[in-house]
Order: structure tokens, then sequence, then C-alpha cells
């Protein structure tokens, strides 16, 4: 079945210029989805789309429901969405208010929430951020906090937004570590392309506003002039020794 | 201009809060009414004010130099959260942004929570809006000659300015005469009603001209930018006009400078007054300069003397400063002050015995 | 260091106060709250002359720093902030109001110097305790307790929402501010020039944020309420608290306690 379906969607915030351009593709339950394009392709956009956050023309639907005013509810809990920000996602003084708040508010009880945060946590490994202040975490730990505060809610698929910018190489590293351990859809727009290599089946190649490419992450990542036709260039671990080192000279 | 729990008393306090505190009601009531009208959910508004007033009392703190001066100003908070976020969002940020002063930062004290609000919040978002800044914004000032509907862009700066300007100076004066007023009210201080207001009065016009121009830099910048975060604001018809940014100060800093030599020409005519009562001088020219009753001001010979006469003064507060003590101050004087000798030195005990466990438990 | 440096710092060293543990700590917000305000409400209407009957309100905030274990020397630094106010204008009055009203030995002290002294002992004493439930209550704490006083809503949703952006939007200040002295060294403030554009540009991006802000809130179903967590509830020690507490400063107030203990003496 479909977690995300597009219909001809179409989006623009000027009249002439579209940000999405009769946008038509599916993402079935489970897949592991890399969202990539140019800076301004509209990645941001298609997610803010299928959350009912831009009023679009076309159809979107999520998990067989269409996105619509009546089913908001519904489509955000089904989806989360991790915010490029985390400032923007932790908006509570602490981890553990940051992840109750969305649970309490989908209706679940307090004790039953508060369970659910603690297994959480657990299962990232990151209870000693439970009572924590946002202000004083890490940029990494920020953003572990700020997955934990979506995964608190149980989506059946997640949409991230740029989650590896500004991670240091090992918590980039442990990021990847768990976004594999999460079975549930995922669809991560980023410019880390080896990021989507270790993380992604299926590839979605995005320019201004159309799809470009539709595929195998393997083949779409490796084919050098497809990306360089889109100002994009081979991720580094299969560019080969492609720079030069300054210091050999 | 925070004031401290100290300079209030308890009845002027809580006259205070009432005021501030319907006010603020008024603004949630009149919130909800634009929530209705204008089909926009409060929730929308709720991120912008918290973000507004962090960025305003962040921002306060920002050091403007004054050019050809040493010193530097600050930003006016109340007239740029009007601006932006309209009176009633404006006045509930400001309440939250002198709630956490008061706080955290000990600047302002709880109880005077509620005059803070008043002189500072209510001044700044009420008056400043619908006395100047809508009355500017909305009229027909600098607007093309012949009436026509479009007005140019430099004529929405000027009136940005103006209403910046007026808007700072007027409510940071009213703001030090509630100031004046509550501590007087309150029976805290012996400077007379007069003096004090000499004293607050013109220092806070030079405040309040200088705040205003940086909130005018301020909200010029945001209106050239996105004029459309701006209250008020005609955003469709804007044309360019020929009148620039510059012209603008430049008029400005005239008006400035007459205003500013007009107060300092004031201030240099009657600047003793403090001085002379601060050097005992009292006698000797005191009661013209601040215009009041050498009788009462002088040395006076005892304390009942100055009381009754200050007491005739606040003649609407009767009876309130001074209680059954008035006319034996200090209690039966020798008794008390070794009783207050006993309790300071058991403070004080306590506090050493209390840091020596506190410093092996630390320890341990 | 500038101005948001240090502020940023007093915000986190309150956090770490506030996290502590301790008796005062465990206490309900609810009661800490009404017994400050009562305290503050008490002290203040203290007669303008009453020196010595003043001085016994210190017991409260002393009893409570210990208790809570916080250094009374803590709080002493905000005092920068309120003293001055407080001594422009109580200091008028020795010179306003000169009659004696009492000798020690040679020296006569006059109406005037009580009365100054009183203010200060009043603005001192009600910074210790406003600082000492500051001190062992969180923001969130303190927000809850005002919406079991049926403080609105919104004003305590916007208050812990401040709370949260007033970090962040001072560490921004804070490095535009050092990152403008870097380029404009020897200047003491904003040059005129960048008057509009150094607030105006973080306007616009925090107007942005508040957006994306708003779309984080939505997209988990904010409907304007927040769950505060961890309450502690009105125990039985709070209400011991609390009705002792307000009791004694009842008492303070209606006898001049340090004069009858000194009569003991005298």
């Amino acid at each position: 079945m479909d977690m995300i379906c597009f219909e001809d969607v179409t989006f623009a915030y000027e009249k002439e210029n579209m940000v999405l351009d009769h946008l038509s593709f599916s993402i079935k339950e489970g897949e592991q989805v890399g969202l990539i394009g140019a800076n301004g392709a509209g990645k941001s956009t298609l997610m803010k789309a299928m959350l009912g956050l831009i009023s679009y023309e076309g159809h979107i639907y999520v998990d067989g429901q269409e996105v619509k005013p009546q089913n908001y509810a519904a489509v955000r809990k089904t989806l989360g969405y991790v915010l490029q920000d985390s400032d923007n996602q932790m908006f509570m003084p602490t981890v553990f208010e940051d992840m109750i708040f969305g649970p309490v508010n989908y209706g679940m009880s307090r004790e039953e929430a508060e369970e659910r945060v603690e297994e959480t946590l657990a299962r990232m490994g990151l209870l000693h951020l439970k009572n924590r202040h946002n202000y004083k975490l890490s940029g990494g730990e920020k953003r572990m906090a700020a997955i934990a505060t979506i995964l608190a809610m149980e989506p059946k698929g997640m949409l991230m937004d740029e989650p590896s910018t500004a991670l240091d190489p090992r918590n980039r590293r442990r990021l990847i570590e768990v976004l594999n351990e999460l079975p549930v859809t995922k669809l991560i727009a980023t410019h880390d392309l080896d990021l989507v290599l270790e993380t992604c089946d299926r590839v979605l190649l995005l320019d201004d506003g159309k799809i470009a490419a539709d595929g195998a992450a393997g083949e779409i990542l490796r084919d050098k002039e497809l990306l360089e036709r889109h100002n994009l260039e081979l991720p580094f671990c299969l560019a080969g020794v492609r720079v030069k080192l300054r210091s050999d000279t | 201009m925070h004031m401290a729990d100290a300079l209030l008393a308890p009845a002027v306090a809580a006259t205070m809060y009432v005021a501030s505190g319907s006010a603020a009601g008024v603004s949630i009531v009149n919130l909800r009414k634009e929530e209705a009208t204008l089909k926009e959910d409060l929730k929308v508004k709720l991120p912008a004010m918290a973000v507004m007033s962090a960025l305003v009392f962040a921002g306060q703190m920002v050091n403007y130099t004054i050019p050809g001066t040493g010193s530097s100003g600050h930003l006016c908070g109340g007239m740029m959260l009007t601006g932006v976020l309209g009176p009633y969002a404006g006045f509930l940020s400001m309440i939250v942004i002198l709630a956490i002063q008061c706080l955290f930062f000990a600047d302002g004290g709880l109880m005077a929570l509620g005059a803070n609000v008043w002189n500072m919040a209510f001044y700044g978002c009420f008056v400043g809006y619908f006395l100047i800044y809508r009355p500017i914004m909305q009229g027909k000032l600098f607007s093309a000659k012949g009436g026509s509907a479009s007005v140019t862009k430099s004529a929405m700066r000027m009136r940005i300015v103006l209403a910046s300007v007026l808007g700072c100076v007027l409510t940071l004066q009213l703001g030090a005469l509630s100031v004046v007023l509550e501590t007087s009210l309150s029976g805290i201080t012996e400077l007379p009603f007069g003096g004090f207001l000499v004293l607050m009065q013109p220092i806070h016009l030079a405040i309040g001209l200088i705040e205003g121009l940086i909130t005018a830099a301020v909200l010029v910048f945001v209106y050239e930018a996105r004029p459309q975060l701006l209250r008020d604001v005609d955003t469709a018809g804007a044309v360019e006009g020929k009148c620039s940014l510059k012209t603008t100060f430049v008029i400005l800093a005239l008006v400035v400078a007459v205003i500013g030599g007009g107060v300092s020409l004031l201030a240099s005519g009657n600047p003793d007054g403090l001085e002379w009562s601060l050097f005992g001088n009292a006698e000797e020219g005191y009661s013209e300069n601040m215009g009041l009753d050498e009788e009462a001001y002088g040395i006076s010979s005892n304390l009942a003397d100055s009381a009754a006469s200050i007491q005739e003064k606040m003649a609407f507060l009767p009876d309130y400063a001074f209680s059954k003590d008035a006319e034996n101050p200090m209690g039966t004087t020798v008794s008390g002050l070794v009783g207050s000798g006993i309790v300071a030195a058991f403070a004080i005990l306590t506090c050493f015995i209390g840091g020596y466990f506190r410093k092996r438990k630390l320890a341990s | 260091m500038n101005k948001t440096e240090k502020a940023l710092r007093e915000i986190q060293a309150m956090g770490e106060l506030a996290a502590m543990d301790s008796p005062i700590h465990r206490l309900a917000p609810l009661a800490k709250l009404l017994v400050t305000v009562a305290y503050i409400f008490v002290t203040v209407s203290f007669s303008k002359y009453d020196m010595t009957g003043l001085l016994i309100m210190i017991l409260y905030p002393v009893a409570g720093y210990q208790l809570s274990l916080i250094p009374v020397y803590t709080c002493f630094y905000k005092l920068r902030i309120v003293l001055p106010l407080v001594c422009a204008v109580g200091i008028f009055n020795p010179f306003f109001d000169r009659g004696i009203v009492m000798t020690l030995g040679t020296v006569s002290i006059s109406g005037g110097v009580i009365s100054m002294l009183t203010l200060l002992m009043k603005g001192v004493f009600c910074l210790m305790a406003s600082f000492l439930l500051v001190a062992t209550t969180s923001i969130e704490e303190i927000c809850h307790a005002l919406r079991q006083l049926h403080v609105p809503k919104i004003l305590t949703s916007l208050l812990l929402l401040t709370w949260r952006y007033v970090s962040l939007l001072l560490e921004q200040v804070s490095i535009m501010t050092q990152s403008y002295h870097l380029r404009a060294p020897g200047q003491k403030g904003i040059h005129v020039s960048a008057w509009g554009s150094f607030l105006g540009q973080l306007i616009l991006r925090s107007m942005d944020r508040a957006a994306a802000l708003y779309e984080s809130m939505e997209l988990r179903g904010f409907h304007g309420d927040f769950y505060y967590a961890g309450q502690k509830k009105m125990t039985a020690a709070s209400w011991l608290y609390m009705v002792v507490w307000i009791g004694l400063f009842i008492l303070m107030r209606a006898y001049n306690l340090p004069q009858i203990l000194g009569s003991l003496f005298v």
C-alpha cells in the first residue's frame, strides 16, 4: 500500500514561479527514500505540502487519506516531520517536556505518554538527556533529541529535512545507525549524498519543481552526468580520488 | 525605569496590579475578537509574540552609539512590539518581558510588576498605538498633493519615523510621570513632588528621543525589507517617491536639535534645585526654584511639622504614609535597638552555620 | 564580556539553582509563590520609620536560603540593578526630613536617615525573597502555579515560550554583537548607519523562526495549553509551610518583636 501518493501536485508562491510543477509519484510503506536536489529545487516545499502546511493544487494521499483540513490531525500523526533547525522543533524547556508534548496533544493519557517517552529514549540510548534543558544540549544531542520528540509520537512515516547538517562525523555516524534501526517509512531531504547511499533504497531527484529522476539509490547516485546536469556532484565515497590535496603538491 | 518593590506602598502596588490586570483582560478579549474577525487563530500569533518578546528582551541589551556623543542609547520595546504585533498582542508580550526581567534579573520587583507594566507597557502599547502610531500611519501626512490614494514609500518612512519618535517621547514622559506619582503616593520619598518631576521628566525626554530614533531606524528597515510585517502600513499602493530617507533624518535631526536645545535651556535655567537641597541650602533660592512652599520644605524644625505638611500635599491619600508610629517613630528606641541587634546577630549566625554545613555536605 | 553574555550566564546559573534538590525545592510552587507575595506585601507595608520592627522580617529569607542550601551571596549580585533607583529615591530623605527622632550618645539620628535605611532594607529583603522563589522554582513550575491562580492560559503559555526563546535570541544578539565589534574595533556601540539593520535583520529572521515554530507546534497538535511535567502537588508540608510563614508574617507585622525581645534584656 502507498504511504505517500502525489497526484499532479502544483504549488507556487508567486504565479509565474512554480515551486512544485505537476508532481506525481508514490512511496510505498516501509520504503526508505532520499530526496535530493540543488538548493531551491522544492524539497522542503514538497514536505510541507504533504503535511498540509501550504495549500497546493492537485491531490496528495497519506496512508490512504487525502491531505485536506479535516484530515490534518490524522495525517500529521501518521507523518512525523523533523525540522531542519532543531531549535524550532524543541520549544519546551526540557527534552522530556518536549517529547511528551506531541503525544499528550494527540490525546494520549499522561501516564501512557510518559511511559512512551521513557521507552523511546531508552531505544535511542538517550535516557541521560531526559531532564536536560534544551538550550544546554550540544548540536548533536539536540538533533538526536529532536528526532526523539518525533519518534515519541510513533509515526508510520518520517520526513526529515537535512538531518545531518552541522553534525560532527561521529554524531553523523550515530544518526545513520539510528535511521537504519528505524523500520518506519522515511523520506530524507538532504545534500549529504553519502548519507543517502547508506540509509536509502530509492532516490527522488528534484529539479525546478519536477522529478528529474526516480530510481534505485545506487543507480542514480552513480550517474555522474545526471547529477551534474542537476547541479549536484557524485557522493564522495563513489567519486574515487577526486580531490587534489593542497598539501601534497 | 523599572521600579523596585520597596518604592511602592502595598495599596498603590495593588491598585496598579488591578489597572494593569484590567488592561491585560481587555487585550485578551480583543485578541479573541481579532481571532474571530480575521479568522486568524491565536495559536498562529503565540509563536510570533514569544519570539518577538524574546527579541525585544535581547535587543534592549544592544548599545547604540549616539553620533557626536560618547554615550549610547537603547531600543524602545513598547513601540516596536506595537508596530509589529499590534497593541493587544504587544501589551501581553511586554507583560511577559517585564515578568521575566523581574523574576530572573531582579529588574523591578514582583509586587511592583503591576506598576511597571502600567508605566512601560500600557503607555507604550495603548497610548503609543491609538494616539500616535495608528493616526499617523493611517492619516494623510506627507501624502502626495491632490490627495491621491497611493502613498509614496518615502511618505511611509516619514510616518514611521515620526510615529516612533513621538510615540517613544510621549510614552516615556507618561511613564516617568507615573513613576513619580506612584512613588510620591506611596510616601516613600521626602523628595517633593515637583523636585522629583524636574529630575525625571527632562532625562526621559532625552532618552525618549534617542529610543524613538533607534526604534524608527529598526522599523524603517523592516518596512523596506518586508512591509507586510508592520501594522497599519499600506503595502499595496506604495510607490517609490522622491523624498529620501536622508531627508527624513535631516528634518528629524533639526526637530531633535530644536527640542533638545529647548530642554537644555530649560534645564540650565533651573538646574540646581536638587543641589541646593543636597547641600542643605534649602533656605536660599530653593523655594523659588522649585515653586514650593518654603515653610513646608525648608529646614523644618521637627518631624511632625514636615510630616503634617507633606500630608497636606498628599491629601488624596490621607493618613496613608504615616502609621501611628509617626509620633514615636523608633519605637521605644533602646529596647528596639537591642532587640534588633539580637535578631541581626541571630540571622548572621544562621548564615554562617548554614554555610559551614553546606561546605561539609559538599565535601562529603 | 557583553551584556547579553552576562544575561545568558545568569539564566544558566538560575537554571542550575532551580534544578537543585532541597526541602524548599520540593514544596509546591503555589505555596512558595503565595508565601513570597505575602512576604513582600508585609515587608513593604511597614511604616517608613519602623526600622526595628522591619528587621525581624530578615528571618524568612535567611531561613529560606539555609533550608534550600542556596548561598545567600548569590542574590547580592542582583542587587546592582535594584538598588540604584531605590538609593536615588531614598538618598534625599535625610536632607528633607531632619527631625531628630533619637539620640545615641552624642549622635542624633534624623527621621530621614531612618526612613532611608528602612527603604534600603525593604529593597534588599524583597529582592532576597523573590530571588529565593526563582532559585528554588523553575519557570514551568511558576507557570503552573499561575495557572492554578487562574492567570489566563495565553499569558502562561507566552511566558513559557518566551523564556525558551530568550536564551536563543540572547545568544544570537551576543554573536551578532561580537561579529560587529570584530569588524568595528574601538566602537562602543552600534554605529548609526547600522541602527536599523542590526536588529531589523534579526526581526526578519525571528519572524521566519516564529513561522517555523508555529508549524512545528501545529504538527504536534498544539491546542493552546502546555503540559507541565512533574508537577509538585500541594502536599501537607506545602500547606504547613504556607500557613506557618504567613501566620508568622502577620505576627511580625502586628507586634514589634525585636523591641519586645530587647525589653527582656533592657
